[in-house]
């Protein structure tokens, strides 16, 4: 595994002129950064932000002064700063895999169930936890945990069932995803009809999204199975070029394209379904950031893939700052924003994509 | 090497192939001929292992096809199939380049893309987008990505080349020039089998021909004992003339529109 990311590795630096797209998205996510890290209810200055992460990193005596800014800067807003880039670039690479899988620029990574499949369990939590027990103190790992749940189960269903009924073409596996999405929005909609209005607001909120509740544990969580799911699709980035060019080729140039699209998409399933389960529903990144990516930096999934994290992580983030700050102190809903910054975005760069041709 | 023994393919209660026999020496060029719909591009599939045959066997270089491991298959047999869609804005040598994904990288796969380039003609447009190009453009990078992953097989003087139609959609000069350069491999030692529509084309490069109709082999052989007016009126339905090539001395034929007299 790790010769064949290293050949991946290998094959980028052979492309200088991508390089310069990587350094401009490399900064614009450092730009975003470092402007979340400063802004807020209590804004930090550059300088002050600088002799914060300089303590932290030991290079520096921590001034008393700057006491405040270092629990803002270190505990309050870190955690979800990492959060929204594990999250951002997993749905990335998630949307740029499916796309790939799919052999359709427009797949995103809700396509096959996963999203609604999570959403499906973190609303039965919700609905249904009165029943399930009777503690509050279980509640805030039992909707992770049912959303995760949800999340892989749905995927695993319509890959199988996709197998079960015929060829596991991307055709009949993108059919398949519509079928259980249909009925994972169904069985939602009975769950919304008998919960209660404190359920109902709850479980909104969590289909719109937010990083408001970010911890370490959590980020811990999403990093390991994002990171997991982020190097297994890598690691098929060559495979999934050839899978784009139909199934025979593929299987000519020696690849087996079932089995590509089973690993792939479990390694999807993965990440979507661990930062699905903690912040919700966020729509819009995984379908944006690879087609961005493709219209700058051209189609070679060995650049796509890392490309595409990059910039969901840097969607997320400057969505989550607007989701801050807009309306502070009160919180805006994340997945609407990634949709009102995304959706222009795209267009504009449709416009002028057009304009060229 | 190619043997096919008893190839039958069922689809929907019709037979597309319904017991074809073939052989393919080493060293040869091998024209598929037949009608639409007569199961040329379904025996193609075969033989590549696309599609998995009702009944019958496919040997390549004497071993079964589902002996072969899909690796070493892939570093000596390469396929052209007839359409390739591709949604995606690769650039056409990237396409190319993935000829080279059966192989471990080496720092040669850059030249050996862009040599392939060369060889269809396409060395300027490398860089251009796949999608954008022209349809007979987009067939020769296809041929292109063939001749990538064909590139060690061909020094070594061993191996398979499936081509459906290669000439479809070019112009005569570059569909002359990918017959003579699949003629090429062959003289190397490769086994090259071709579904061609266009008999004059083939007949300077090919030494057999394999005429199917229904799902069924009517004439195998060398052009000159294969290529006559009687074949050709079994196996399209369409008189035919056939006279010598005035520079090449093969085969030439002329098709008549039906119910015109053959007054030779």
């Amino acid at each position: 595994m790790i010769a064949a990311i290293r050949r991946r590795f290998t094959e980028v630096r052979g492309d200088t002129p991508a390089a310069p797209m990587f350094a401009a998205l490399g900064a614009a996510m450092l730009a975003a950064l470092v402007w979340n890290l400063t802004s807020g209810a209590l804004h930090v200055p550059l300088d002050a932000l600088g002799r914060v992460l300089a303590g932290a990193l030991g290079l520096a005596e921590t001034r008393p002064e700057d006491r405040l800014f270092g629990i803002v800067v270190l505990d309050v807003r870190m955690p979800r700063l990492g959060l929204a880039c594990v999250v951002g670039g997993t749905l990335g690479i998630a949307g740029a895999a499916m796309q790939g899988v799919l052999r359709n620029p427009l797949a995103e990574p809700g396509l096959l169930g996963t999203a609604s499949g999570a959403a499906f369990g973190a609303v039965a939590a919700i609905v249904l936890e009165g029943w399930i027990t009777r503690s509050h103190a279980y509640a805030a790992f039992l909707v992770p945990m049912a959303a995760f749940a949800g999340a892989l189960l749905a995927t695993c269903v319509v890959v199988v069932v996709a197998r079960a009924v015929a060829l596991p073409s991307a055709a009949t596996l993108l059919l398949t995803g519509i079928a259980i999405n249909a009925l994972a929005g169904s069985a939602i909609g009975l769950l919304i009809s008998i919960a209660n209005d404190e359920q109902l607001r709850n479980l909104t909120f969590w289909m719109m999204g937010s990083l408001g509740n970010a911890n370490r544990i959590q980020l811990g969580v999403v990093a390991l199975a994002g990171g997991i799911g982020g190097l297994t699709v890598f690691r098929y980035a060559f495979a999934l070029d050839a899978t784009t060019l139909g199934d025979d080729v593929a299987g000519h140039l020696g690849l087996d394209p079932v089995a590509v699209r089973a690993k792939v998409l479990a390694a999807v399933a993965l990440g979507v379904g661990a930062s699905v389960a903690f912040v919700g529903m966020i729509g819009f990144v995984g379908l944006v950031a690879p087609h961005l990516v493709r219209l700058m930096i051209g189609a070679r999934h060995r650049l796509v893939i890392p490309a595409s994290a990059l910039l969901g992580a840097t969607l997320v983030l400057l969505a989550d700052l607007a989701a801050r700050t807009v309306v502070a102190p009160m919180e805006l809903p994340l997945g609407v924003l990634t949709g009102l910054i995304g959706g222009p975005f795209l267009l504009w760069l449709l416009a002028k994509g057009g304009a060229e041709r | 090497m190619i043997e096919v023994h008893g190839i039958v393919v069922r689809r929907g209660g019709r037979a597309l192939l319904d017991g074809v026999d073939l052989a393919v020496e080493p060293g040869s060029l091998t024209a598929i001929v037949g009608p639409n719909g007569a199961g040329k591009s379904t025996l193609l599939r075969v033989i590549a292992g696309d599609l998995a045959p009702d009944a019958g066997s496919v040997r390549l270089m004497g071993k079964r096809l589902g002996d072969w491991r899909r690796g070493d298959l892939a570093r000596c047999r390469a396929v052209l199939p007839q359409g390739t869609a591709l949604s995606f804005a690769f650039r056409a040598r990237d396409v190319v380049r993935l000829g080279r994904l059966p192989f471990p990288p080496s720092s040669a796969d850059r030249a050996i893309a862009e040599a392939a380039l060369a060889e269809v003609g396409l060395a300027a447009l490398g860089g251009q987008l796949y999608p954008k190009l022209s349809g007979g453009e987009q067939r020769r990078v296809q041929y292109a990505r063939v001749l990538a992953q064909i590139h060690e097989a061909e020094r070594q003087g061993a191996g398979v080349l499936l081509l459906d139609e290669p000439t479809a959609n070019l112009d005569p000069a570059h569909g002359l020039a990918v017959l003579r350069h699949a003629r090429r491999l062959a003289d190397r030692g490769l086994t090259v089998v071709a579904v061609v529509h266009d008999i004059n084309l083939a007949t300077p490069f090919a030494d057999r021909f394999v005429g199917l109709r229904e799902g069924r082999v009517l004439f195998a052989g060398a052009a000159e004992a294969t290529i006559s007016a009687e074949n050709l009126q079994a196996l399209f339905g369409v008189a035919a003339v056939v006279t010598r090539h005035p520079v090449y001395g093969c085969a030439l034929v002329a098709f008549l529109s039906p119910g015109d007299v053959v007054a030779v």
